[in-house]
């Protein structure tokens, strides 16, 4: 029931947190909607001068305004200002408009300078916005969705604390419960089966290629069997146990478990003395972490 | 055969080969022509890849087969390396194009400088945490699992190789068909069915990310459910109620497609969700700092005893290293910030090198933890924040902001390039410390070699950036952009210190690292994070099916050769792409 309300509590604060974290500011949200004014006028400046540039072509104008490999209509742009830009291009287009063309190419060059001046009436008003700084931006977030915000992060932090004070009460009953495998025994298990590993290596005068296969399999069945498990009990030991104590044990369980799989490549490699020397590393490492656990 | 199984083998062969001179100069090889290339790669695409997987698939044709002597962790030696030298490459291509865009005057010796103190900084704050992350939080860092099951394919046996190669077979074949444009990139079923795009439907069609989710499982459903939360909950709820400029707000904007994906890449996901995400990564990496505190101080004592041990006795590098490194790293970040302006006064490059230090640590861990949980990397987002705190931190000057940016980059890539490769060492038995120690001697290698073809590159001016189609510097360009963008004023604050907030608050959680998934998850687009979901959902069904002897025996393998397929078949696709161009 805790674990449920926990949960629920956490799912609305992050919701809520997130949904009113995720507001613009009044005056930020306003430059943007120009922003995006700006953006759809700049694209409609690119398709108008598509479309004249397209009718240039088929009507055989000759390159001219940046069409078919002419130079742009301004070349030389650093240090311009969008605004700048836009208005040196239309200055450029409007003083060309001697040049004698088709009728469809006449009125091309009109919706493509129209549309320049759009675009410049945009920029304008974009530019007279200023951009709000990072303080101004958070207060302006802060007195619109502030309140909001604070209830959520209530609830969210709430639901983690029902949480977790759930979670270890869980971790207390499971590894209590019937049906629960106690981790002791488990590493006790995982000592003994190594253990008898390292024996029978270590009785092998003059082992074979066979030999090594065997040994391998056996290797293999320790190491996804009861020493997977073991290692995949992380959680429940730091129910039981805290970080610290978990820490304690797991660090000379996981230097064991390493020293198998070291074990395992080394046979793969058929490199028998490596493959010993680390099967009995990970017996004196896994005598460690039973002394660790004995300690807690 | 049966002759051969009989005959007695070797007992005393030459040492077990691991830390070898042939690992060491062949993967410096690979990694410094991987560097060149991805930095190249890196330019004209706007990403890069990983070397892991190429490196071991290098290391096994070169040490095992044409040099027949490499044992599997040799091979892990070798692939650790050529990826270390490789991570420079991402590094150096997405920030230092910028100084070149803007027009800026700076001083290459500083970029390499402050280049190299990211690459030692970035690799030895991460020592301390292998234990913390590999031992005791067990993250699954998916492509390190990739890589191990590559490095133990020769023992795994025929069924697992089976597998293995099938899986790479069908990654790699819809892999090549989404890059060739066979097929699309992803199912776009919310398009199919008429809803706007900031209702997100969409299915990335990337087997490497269903492999991910596959490997990860449970660990990573948090993750889905952040996606979930940003694009199915907040992207509407914020359309609907008016929180995005509506169209009729926007003078001369008629409603469609446009403004739907105008209002869902520029607004919601531009200016709310990823900023937001960004401050949640930050706000949940520091609170499970907090939270995993005593584990972390017993990894640092496991460090000290190494120390005590006498010489060789301990598979740990011991503490002076962490703490020398730390030192040396962080003069040499004064030497840069020094050389970078000089006019800068002593007490902010002293300030910017210590600042520096402590964010490269906390972005090293959140990538480090990110890609451990998900195999996904927010590197771009956590090197903006370094180049934004070093923008304010040098008074708004942008060239020591960029060059100590580059550094910050350049060490969260070492990070988590270090802790995959510690992941795929774990899983084979490679002693950490040798690991350690190969990368620490080379994993500045990849700096001028990233630097020097940049430099190349750009020849006398205009060698590439937005003028230039052949070679846009995508990357750069951006950065440069928002350089300006900050130049002006503008920094999302609010979204990051309500992002913070939300991260801090979820650290109380039970569950490690929610706060860094939900915060991976609104930093993303949902297509990729939908895909991983498919991945986590089937991982917990087949679970429940076969049990987990099966998922070991049969998931791993599969899951592994999908994203190896499809990392290897990215690499021929790019190639494909630079020459058909």
């Amino acid at each position: 029931m805790k674990k449920m309300i926990g949960l629920v509590l956490l799912t609305v604060g992050i919701s809520l947190t997130a949904g009113f974290g995720a507001v613009l500011s009044p005056d930020f949200r306003s430059a943007t909607a120009k922003a995006g004014e700006v953006a759809f006028a700049d694209q409609a400046v690119e398709e108008a001068r598509e479309t004249y540039c397209s009718l240039r072509e088929k009507f055989k104008a000759g390159p001219a305004d940046g069409c078919e490999g002419s130079a742009p209509l301004v070349e030389n742009t650093e240090g311009l200002s969008q605004l700048a830009l836009r208005s040196a291009q239309l200055e450029v287009l409007t003083s060309g408009e001697r040049e004698v063309m088709v009728i469809q190419i006449s009125q091309a060059r009109i919706q493509y300078r129209l549309a320049i001046k759009k675009s410049m009436t945009r920029w304008a008003e974009l530019e007279s916005m200023g951009t709000q700084g990072p303080v101004p931006r958070l207060s302006g977030w802060y007195s619109s969705a502030g309140v909001g915000f604070i209830g959520g992060l209530v609830l969210l932090i709430a639901g983690a604390w029902i949480s977790r004070k759930a979670a270890a009460a869980q971790g207390d009953a499971e590894a209590d419960g019937p049906t629960a495998e106690d981790f002791g025994v488990l590493l006790d298990r995982v000592r003994e089966a190594v253990g008898t590993l390292q024996a029978s290596m270590a009785a092998c005068s003059a082992p074979t290629a066979a030999d090594l296969e065997r040994f391998k399999g056996e290797l293999e069945d320790i190491q996804k069997g009861d020493l997977a498990r073991l290692c995949a009990s992380g959680p429940r030991v730091t129910a039981r146990h805290g970080v610290e104590g978990m820490a304690s044990v797991f660090s000379p369980l996981s230097g064991a478990e390493r020293k198998l799989n070291r074990a395992w490549a080394a046979m793969v490699d058929k490199h028998w003395p490596e493959s010993s020397v680390s099967v009995v590393g990970a017996v004196a490492e896994l005598d460690e972490t039973i002394a660790a656990l004995d300690a807690l | 055969m049966s002759e051969e199984r009989a005959t007695p083998i070797d007992l005393s062969p030459p040492p077990y080969r691991e830390l070898t001179p042939a690992a060491v100069i062949f993967g410096v090889l690979i990694g410094a022509v991987m560097t060149a290339a991805f930095t190249y790669v890196a330019l004209k695409l706007g990403f890069t890849l990983s070397g892991s997987t190429v490196a071991a698939i290098l290391g096994f044709a070169v040490l095992r087969g044409a040099l027949r002597k490499g044992s599997i962790i040799e091979n892990n030696i070798n692939q650790t390396v050529a990826s270390g030298v490789n991570t420079a490459s991402a590094g150096v291509a997405f920030t230092l194009p910028a100084l070149y865009i803007m027009g800026e005057d700076f001083s290459v010796v500083s970029v390499i400088l402050a280049a190299v103190a990211g690459a030692f900084l970035g690799m030895v704050v991460i020592i301390p945490l292998r234990k913390q992350m590999i031992e005791f939080e067990r993250l699954r860092f998916p492509s390190g699992i990739a890589v191990a099951s590559l490095l133990k394919s020769p023992g795994a046996g025929a069924q697992q190789a089976k597998l293995l190669i099938g899986g790479f077979g069908v990654s790699a074949a819809i892999h090549l068909c989404t890059g060739l444009g066979v097929f699309a990139e992803e199912i776009n079923f919310g398009g199919m069915m008429g809803a706007p795009s900031w209702v997100s439907l969409s299915v990335a069609i990337s087997f490497a990310s269903l492999g991910a989710g596959l490997l990860s499982g449970r660990g990573g459903l948090p993750f889905v459910f952040g996606g979930m939360l940003a694009w199915w909950l907040i992207a509407p709820v914020a359309v609907t109620m008016g929180l995005v400029p509506g169209v009729n707000e926007l003078k001369g904007v008629v409603a469609g497609a446009a403004y739907d994906d105008w209002v869902t890449w520029e607004v919601l996901y531009g200016q709310m969700l990823r900023p937001l995400g960004i401050g949640v990564l930050i706000g949940g990496a520091l609170s499970g700092v907090v939270a995993s505190f005593p584990a972390l101080k017993s990894a640092i004592k496991s460090l000290s005893n190494a120390s005590k041990t006498a010489a060789g006795g301990s598979d740990e590098l011991p503490a002076s290293v962490l703490g020398g490194g730390i030192a040396v790293a962080f003069l040499v970040l004064f030497g840069a910030a020094v050389l970078a302006d000089p006019s800068l006064g002593l007490g902010r490059q002293l300030l910017i090198a210590a600042v520096g230090t402590v964010w490269l640590a906390l972005a090293g861990l959140i990538v480090a933890q990110a890609t451990g949980m998900t195999d996904i990397s927010p590197m771009s987002g956590m090197s903006l924040i370094g180049v934004t705190l070093m923008f304010f931190l040098s008074g708004g000057n942008v060239v020591p902001a960029i060059i100590l940016g580059v550094a910050v980059c350049i060490g969260i890539g070492q990070c988590a390039d270090m802790m995959g490769d510690l992941k795929s060492g774990h899983l084979i038995g490679a002693k950490p410390k040798r690991q350690q120690l190969a990368q620490l001697m080379v994993c500045w290698v990849g700096v001028p070699v990233a630097v020097g073809t940049i430099v190349l590159l750009w020849g006398n001016g205009g060698g590439f950036g937005p003028g230039n189609p052949e070679l846009s510097a995508p990357q750069g360009t951006a950065l440069a952009a928002i350089m300006e963008s900050l130049q002006a004023g503008a920094a999302p604050l609010d979204k990051y210190a309500a992002g913070g907030a939300i991260g801090l608050g979820l650290g109380l959680h039970p569950v490690g690292g929610l706060g860094v998934l939900i915060g991976l998850a609104m930093y993303l687009p949902f297509s990729i994070t939908l895909t991983y979901g498919i991945g986590c959902a089937a991982h917990l069904w087949l679970q429940r099916r076969n049990g987990e002897r099966w998922m070991g025996d049969t998931l791993v393998p599969v899951a592994a050769g999908f994203i190896i397929g499809e990392a290897l078949t990215s690499l021929g696709v790019v190639l494909y792409q630079l020459l058909a161009s």
